[in-house]
């Protein structure tokens, strides 16, 4: 077909990936790895050829025909499939092809899903083609009436696969963005943390799931098949709960690169979706939050960690683009709410949900038969949310207005600095005093009545880390003095900082 | 009216200023050459224009609409071309303005023949079934100033578009330049080829550490009286100099060796009677040369620069 008249396939971003990625002879290749190992394993083979080629005696023999097919499909999708996704926009960047699509009229969604699904189409070929192939390896060695099983078994397999590309694709978008904020020009992002998370994620699901129904690899009937959980009251079988997970996170990985696709075409972007992700996901969660049980509370307090963690993780991310911060502080200042709303940071945007998840733990804490008080739990909750906050404001006085260099060196010596060398310093100063601190830990959370005192020493200790000592004074106040100063110290480097570049006439 | 209308642009990279309140309007239909030492800021600066970085604080406006309000508006009506483009290698030239020209929406009837056009203008026809990665790098810049061209937009921003071309290449970027003035496109180019830029451009725009230097309409400068002179005097001395100086009309700017570079704001006939009373005041003159209103002239009268007659501007 001349390319004259001819409309792209899906989007144009996609039209160019087929032209790239495939050749006749590619297409050709695609099958011959499925197909030679079916011949080796099965019997298509006949007269002479039969008894050099096939090993397969029964029907039985075909185990390791779905099995090595599985095995391809893996390599293919998973692995090969998780470095093209995390290669499509280091391409793009270092090729210096990107401000050509920033610059034109394509939206988000068909740049979203042109990149990841255009990057990836030659592995999905070789996945596709493997999968029939599979289908009959698995049915002739099960017997016909497992065809349903065999699909459910490609369904997963097809979902790890889709699921850990687009992990590692959003990883590589967060990189780049990441990475744009901290240099204002580099924007190259990285390949090789995106894949490894992306195989990562893909190989939990692959192996976790697929493997585990297939009875190509497992003979053990799958422990989520027959498990049952409840969510929000409602009982439903796990592999229903994990499916609707499956989903659930799909849908937001897609959406997240949707929103930084967003951004990098300069739509305006508020932190609206973030919060909705952040919301989603703890009401996702909270589903499966059991309040019938004693550690009704505890769930909620992983919760909290969970709200929490998010939060810190983006906020150290977020800590050099002090070009936004600026933004922000003149659009404060102007009292323009809507620019104050789009320059505002993901982990300001996630704190409200932080400390909502720190409300609704203290109020489903028992009154009684705790190890830990009510109010040391609080506290120690509040120590952990203030920790968080004078790591990320420290970290933001080290790199907010800097070069973007030495970025990693930067945040290795904080911590080494702040958990490590300063808390050891003081151990030394203390000798004999030794504290078997894990196991008191861990104590606090098990169900035995009556409140434990907290060793002498941990009640010095609260300068450095988090811990459940009990009252305010002793947990909280230390911390809060060093968020305070830190805090300090921030926006008076910010104020030297914006006097030193502030508007000049010319 | 305003093309292009920049107010109090200030851009920051992290840990620096790049802009400094930059305020500036480019009339519709005008060819502007963004001129300036390395380092001054005119990349940053055509970026934010073309919608593809946030500014710290300001405002640009393309054709009436705010860059910050609606970039993707402002996208659909400008074409840039970076000066560090990327081609997809391994795509055909037409394949690589058929993805544009489908990135930027255009109708599926629209495409084909969009696409040939372009293949034409930008003389690419004859290699339009090669790869990318094989062209030369002339025709890697007129493939690039295609694919900005695709949606034939209002407003074209090329920066250091003639950079690695050789003379030929070069010779055919001016006559496409010539051409879409003549179509009333709105161009900023930027370069650091100031006698090439004179060819076409109406308007200069002088870049110096993140400021805008000076902003003069080229046929104003044209039309002024004052013509840059440059006398030689066998064995120039201070002697020579306070009588060059006491002539009516004359300033001496620079001396450098035999030969004063001067600013001379009187007529043909002035400067005939000027000559022979310098002869007259046995000032041993051995040469006069009046420059023409060049670019360069304009360049150096704004940034205060010495003209080494190289031809370059920085």
């Amino acid at each position: 077909m001349s390319e004259k008249k001819m409309r792209y396939i899906f989007t144009p971003e996609f039209h160019r990936y087929i032209w790239l990625k495939f050749s006749p002879f590619r297409l050709l290749a695609g099958p011959v790895v499925p197909v030679l190992w079916l011949m080796l394993c099965g019997n298509f083979a006949s007269g002479p050829a039969r008894e050099i080629l096939t090993v397969a005696r029964s029907p039985g023999d075909f185990a390791p025909a779905s099995g090595g097919l599985m095995a391809f499909f893996f390599i293919a999708v998973a692995i090969w499939g998780c470095y093209e996704a995390a290669s499509a926009l280091r391409d793009e960047v270092k090729g210096n092809t990107w401000d050509f699509l920033r610059m034109s009229s394509i939206s988000p969604w068909p740049l979203v899903a042109g990149k990841l699904f255009g990057a990836t189409s030659y592995t999905w070929y070789l996945g596709l083609v493997t999968l029939p192939f599979f289908l009959y390896a698995y049915v002739a060695d099960h017997g016909a009436e497992t065809l349903g099983e065999a699909l459910q078994v490609a369904g997963y397999m097809v979902a790890a696969g889709v699921i850990g590309q687009a992990t590692a694709f959003l990883a590589s978008f967060i990189d780049m963005v990441m990475l744009a904020g901290r240099t204002g020009k580099n924007r190259v992002p990285r390949v090789i943390g995106p894949f490894i998370l992306g195989l990562v994620v893909s190989s939990q699901l692959f192996f976790g799931l697929a493997v585990q129904v297939g009875r190509a690899m497992s003979a053990r009937p799958a422990y989520f098949l027959h498990h049952h959980v409840t969510w929000y009251g409602q009982q439903t079988v796990q592999q229903a709960a994990m499916t609707a997970g499956m989903a659930f996170a799909l849908f937001w990985l897609l959406f997240g690169a949707y929103r930084m696709a967003r951004a990098e075409l300069m739509y305006r972007v508020t932190p609206v979706v973030w919060m909705l992700f952040l919301a989603s996901l703890l009401g996702f969660l909270c589903g499966f939050v059991q309040p019938r049980l004693f550690y009704y509370y505890m769930q909620l307090f992983g919760l909290f960690i969970l709200s929490l963690g998010i939060t810190y993780g983006v906020m150290i991310l977020e800590a050099s683009d002090g070009r936004k911060y600026a933004r922000f502080s003149d659009a404060l200042r102007a009292g323009d709410w809507r620019r104050v709303f789009e320059n505002m940071h993901k982990w300001l945007a996630g704190l409200p949900f932080v400390l909502a998840m720190y409300v609704m733990t203290l109020t489903h804490v028992p009154e009684a038969g705790l190890h830990l008080s009510f109010e040391a739990l609080g506290c120690f909750m509040l120590a952990l949310l203030l920790f968080a906050l004078r790591d990320g404001l420290v970290i933001h006085m080290a790199l907010t207005g800097g070069d973007g260099k030495h970025v990693t060196f930067k945040l290795l010596f904080y911590y080494v600095l702040a958990y490590l060398l300063l808390p050891s310093v003081q151990m030394a100063a203390s000798p004999g005093r030794a504290v078997d601190f894990m196991p008191w830990f861990f104590s606090l959370f098990s169900y035995v009545p009556g409140h434990v005192e907290p060793p002498p020493l941990l009640r010095t200790m609260t300068f450095y880390y988090p811990l459940p000592v009990g009252s305010f004074t002793a947990a909280v106040l230390p911390v809060l003095g060093e968020a305070l100063l830190a805090a300090g110290l921030l926006f008076w480097r910010l104020g030297r900082k914006r006097a030193e570049s502030g508007p000049e006439k010319s | 009216m305003a093309m292009i209308s920049v107010e109090g642009l200030n851009f920051d990279y992290p840990g620096s200023r790049v802009l400094h309140d930059v305020s500036f309007t480019i009339a519709e239909g005008s060819v502007t050459a963004m001129v300036g030492p390395n380092g001054a800021g005119k990349t940053t600066l055509l970026r934010c224009i073309a919608g593809l970085e946030h500014p710290h604080s300001g405002r640009v406006a393309i054709g009436g609409t705010d860059v910050a309000e609606d970039p993707r508006r402002v996208h659909r009506m400008t074409g840039y071309l970076s000066d560090f483009f990327g081609l997809y290698e391994g795509l055909t030239v037409r394949q690589c303005l058929t993805h544009m020209a489908w990135c930027h929406n255009l109708p599926a009837e629209d495409v084909g023949p969009r696409v040939e056009a372009l293949l034409a203008e930008t003389g690419i026809a004859h290699m339009q079934d090669k790869k990318a990665a094989a062209l030369s790098r002339g025709y890697r810049q007129r493939l690039g100033i295609g694919l900005a061209l695709v949606h034939d937009p209002a407003l074209i921003i090329l920066d250091e578009p003639a950079s690695g071309m050789d003379p030929e290449a070069r010779i055919a970027l001016s006559q496409h330049i010539r051409l879409l003035r003549k179509r009333g496109k709105t161009m900023v180019i930027s370069s650091h080829i100031l006698n090439e830029l004179e060819d076409y451009c109406t308007d200069m725009l002088v870049i110096q550490h993140g400021r805008v230097a000076q902003h003069l309409r080229l046929s104003e400068f044209a039309a002024r009286p004052t013509r840059i002179l440059r006398i030689g005097v066998l064995g120039l001395g201070v002697a020579h100099l306070d009588k060059l100086m006491a002539q009516p009309m004359l300033t001496v700017v620079t001396q450098e060796g035999d030969f004063a570079d001067c600013e001379y704001t009187g007529t043909l006939q002035d400067q005939q009677k000027m000559l022979q009373a310098l002869l007259a005041q046995g000032v041993p003159v051995f040469s006069l040369s009046a420059s023409g209103h060049t670019l360069q002239d304009a360049y150096m009268t704004a940034t205060g620069a010495k003209s080494d007659k190289g031809g370059g501007g920085s």
